[in-house]
C-alpha cells in the first residue's frame, strides 16, 4: 500500500469511529488528599480496666465507674457490655445504670444493630432481637438436627427485615420480615464458614444486602439473582456512600513469593465500585488500615497512627 | 440376647465417656461450675496458668472467633472456639490465644494441643481459659465434672457459713458456742462452702440438702443449667438469679420456724459422693 494513503486512512477511521460512538458528557470522580477535612470526634468513652468499667457519656459530666462482667461496647451511641462465650449482653445508661440484661446458654456467634434494635445470633440457631427496653423476640432458624448455628446477621437500617446466615456444613441466607417474623426469602450459599460472616445492609433509593462469600461479595437488592462483586483475598470491610451510591471495599492479600511487586507480606486493597458492580478505582497499600470509614464525601483511613482523608470531588 | 445388647450398650457408653479428657491439668482449675467470678456465676470451669491445653474430645470446629479490627463480631472480648462432638456435646473454650482461633481447621483430634497465650512469643499473658460443655441435643449447659474422668478423692466438702435471714434479721449458725435462740419467722437459708480434692483443688460441692426436724426440704444439685425465657434456670425451674443473690452464698430454701425447737441440718456431697453434714439446734421464741 502507498505510504501516503496510510495516514489519511487512519484519520478517516477515527472520524467514522467517533461518528458512530460519540463521547457522552459525564462526570469524573476523583479523590484528593486534604489536610483540612473536619472529622467528627466522639466525646464518649467506655472502657474496662480489671473488673471496673469507666463510662464518660457524650452528655458530658464526670466519668462513672462501676463493676460488672463482660467487655464494653458502644453501638449506635448506646453502651453495652457483652461476653460472647458466656452468652451475656446488657445495656447501661449514660450514668452507668443497668437498663436490661440477658444471659443465654449458647455462645453468641453473630451480632447486628441499628438505631432501634440489637440482634444476637447463637450457635443454637436462635436469633434474639432486643428493643430499646430490652424486650426479647426470638426467631428460630429452621433446621434438621443440630446443624443450624448462626454465623451472620444483618438488621436492615429501617428495621423492616433481618437477614441471617445459618448452617453448619451447608449455609443458607434467610431473610425474615420483622413485622410478623415470616420467612420471606431463602438462598442457598456456597460458603461453609465457621467464623462470624460479614453482612452489610445499606439503604438509599433501594435497600441492599451485601453478604461475604468466598472470593467476593453477593449483593441482594430485589427478588432476582444477586450481583456478585469479586474481592481479592480476604474481605476486611465495605462501606456504601449513600449520597453517591458508591461502594468502597477493603481487602487483604498475602504475597509469599519474592517476585511479588513490593516484596512478600500483607497488602491491603481499596476498591471502589459503582452500584452496578463496575470497578471505578483500585489501590493497593502496605500499611494496615486500623480503621476505615466514609463520612459524606470523604473516605477516612488510619494508618501507622495517622489519619488520611480523601475527599471525593465531582468534576 | 437382650442381656448382651445392654452389655454392649453399657460398654459403648463407658468407652465413649472414658475417652473424654480434661482440657488442662485439673490442678489448674481455679473456678468450678456455678461459682461466682468477676461478677458472674460461671456456668463452666476456669483454668489458669496451665502448661498445655487439649480438646475435651475429638471434635469438629463449629465456631471460632478472634477479636480483631473489622471482625463481624465487634469488641475486645475473649477469643472463642466451639467444638462439636459425636456424643452430642459441644465444648466451648473462651480465652485461648487468637492464633489458635484464627487457624482454619475443621477437625481437631483429642491429641492435638490448643495453644495458650503464654505459648505466643509476643505475649506475656499466662494461660487462661473458660471451659463450658453444652449439651446441644437437650439444649443445656452441663457441669463438666460430671463428664470428665475424676482423679481419686476422699476429702469431703466443708461448710463455711450458714445464714438465716428474715428481713433485716440475720443469724450465723456456724461457730455458735451456745444454742442459738431466734424469734419465730420465715427464714431464708444461705450457705457458703468449699470442697478441696486430694490434689488440693478447690471446687464447689455438687449436692446441697436442707433438712428441718429430719424432713428434707430441698435438694439442690449443680448438674446442669437450662434456659427459660430470658434467664438461666436449674432443672427444677428455679432461676439462677434467685439462688445466687448473696455474693459467695447459695440460697437453699425457706424455713418456717414456729415457737419451740428447730433442728436444721445441711448435708453437702461432692461429685465423688464424699459427704459431710452439720446439724444446728435452734431455740425459737415468740
Amino acid at each position: 500500500m502507498n505510504k501516503t494513503l496510510f495516514l489519511p486512512l487512519i484519520i478517516i477511521f477515527f472520524v467514522f469511529y467517533f461518528f458512530f460512538f460519540p463521547l457522552e458528557g459525564s462526570f469524573e470522580t476523583v479523590w484528593t488528599g486534604s489536610a483540612s477535612t473536619e472529622v467528627s470526634k466522639s466525646e464518649s468513652s467506655f472502657e474496662k480496666r480489671g473488673d471496673t468499667f469507666s463510662l464518660n457519656s457524650s452528655m458530658g459530666g464526670e466519668t462513672v465507674r462501676f463493676k460488672g462482667p463482660g467487655f464494653p461496647l458502644i453501638l449506635e451511641g448506646r453502651y453495652f457490655a457483652a461476653d460472647y462465650g458466656a452468652a451475656y449482653i446488657c445495656e447501661y445508661s449514660g450514668d452507668g445504670e443497668m437498663l436490661w440484661s440477658w444471659q443465654g446458654l449458647a455462645p453468641v456467634s453473630a451480632l447486628s444493630w441499628n438505631r432501634d434494635l440489637i440482634a444476637a445470633g447463637s450457635i443454637d440457631g436462635v436469633v434474639r432481637i432486643f428493643d430499646r427496653e430490652g424486650s426479647l423476640r426470638e426467631i428460630r432458624i429452621p433446621s434438621e438436627g443440630a446443624d443450624h448455628a448462626v454465623y451472620g446477621l444483618s438488621l436492615s437500617p429501617s428495621s423492616r427485615t433481618i437477614s441471617v446466615i445459618a448452617g453448619f456444613r451447608e449455609q443458607s441466607l434467610y431473610i425474615y420480615s420483622l413485622e410478623d417474623a415470616a420467612l420471606v426469602r431463602t438462598e442457598v450459599l456456597d460458603s461453609d464458614y465457621r467464623r462470624p460472616v460479614k453482612m452489610y445492609g445499606t439503604e438509599g433509593e433501594q435497600e441492599m444486602l451485601w453478604v461475604e462469600q468466598p472470593r467476593g461479595l453477593l449483593c441482594f437488592y430485589d427478588a432476582g439473582d444477586p450481583l456478585f462483586v469479586p474481592v481479592e483475598g480476604t474481605l476486611l470491610s465495605m462501606k456504601r456512600d449513600e449520597t453517591s451510591a458508591l461502594v468502597y471495599i477493603i481487602s487483604k492479600t498475602r504475597e509469599t513469593g519474592t517476585s511479588a511487586a513490593g516484596g512478600p507480606g500483607d497488602y491491603y486493597h481499596l476498591k471502589i465500585i459503582s452500584p452496578e458492580g463496575d470497578l471505578l478505582l483500585k489501590n493497593r497499600f502496605k500499611s494496615f488500615p486500623g480503621s476505615f470509614d466514609v463520612l459524606d464525601d470523604t473516605v477516612l483511613f488510619t494508618m501507622n497512627r495517622e489519619l488520611y482523608a480523601f475527599e471525593r470531588e465531582e468534576l | 440376647m437382650k442381656k448382651y445388647f445392654y452389655l454392649c450398650l453399657l460398654f459403648t457408653i463407658v468407652h465413649s465417656l472414658s475417652a473424654l479428657q480434661w482440657p488442662a491439668a485439673s490442678e489448674s482449675m481455679t473456678t468450678s461450675f456455678l461459682e461466682e467470678r468477676d461478677g458472674m456465676v460461671q456456668a463452666g470451669l476456669v483454668f489458669e496458668n496451665y502448661d498445655t491445653m487439649r480438646p475435651f474430645d475429638n471434635g469438629e470446629t463449629v465456631f471460632r472467633y478472634s477479636p480483631e479490627a473489622y471482625s463481624a463480631l465487634p469488641g475486645s472480648g475473649d477469643s472463642l472456639l466451639v467444638l462439636g462432638h459425636e456424643n452430642g456435646f459441644q465444648s466451648i473454650y473462651a480465652g485461648i490465644t487468637p492464633a489458635e482461633t484464627r487457624a482454619d481447621r475443621n477437625r481437631i483430634s483429642a491429641g492435638e494441643f490448643l495453644k495458650a497465650p503464654s505459648e505466643s512469643e509476643e505475649s506475656e499473658e499466662t494461660g487462661f481459659c473458660r471451659f463450658f460443655i453444652r449439651d446441644a441435643l437437650l439444649d443445656q449447659i452441663v457441669n463438666p465434672l460430671v463428664l470428665l474422668p475424676l482423679p481419686p478423692d476422699t476429702r469431703s466438702p466443708r461448710l463455711l457459713s450458714v445464714l438465716l435471714i428474715d428481713g433485716d434479721n440475720s443469724y450465723e449458725l456456724m461457730g455458735q458456742q451456745e444454742d442459738l435462740i431466734v424469734p419465730v419467722g420465715n427464714y431464708m437459708v444461705y450457705v457458703r462452702s468449699e470442697d478441696f480434692t486430694n490434689r488440693g483443688v478447690r471446687q464447689m460441692p455438687y449436692t446441697y440438702s436442707l433438712y428441718n426436724l429430719g424432713t428434707l426440704l430441698l435438694e439442690r444439685q449443680l448438674d446442669a443449667v437450662q434456659q427459660s425465657g430470658g434467664s438461666r434456670v436449674f432443672q427444677d425451674g428455679s432461676p439462677l438469679d434467685s439462688v445466687f443473690t448473696l455474693s459467695g452464698y447459695l440460697f437453699l430454701g425457706d424455713i418456717v420456724m414456729t415457737s419451740g425447737r428447730s433442728v436444721v441440718e445441711i448435708t453437702l456431697a461432692d461429685v465423688h459422693g464424699n459427704e459431710s453434714s452439720e446439724s444446728f439446734d435452734i431455740g425459737v421464741t415468740r
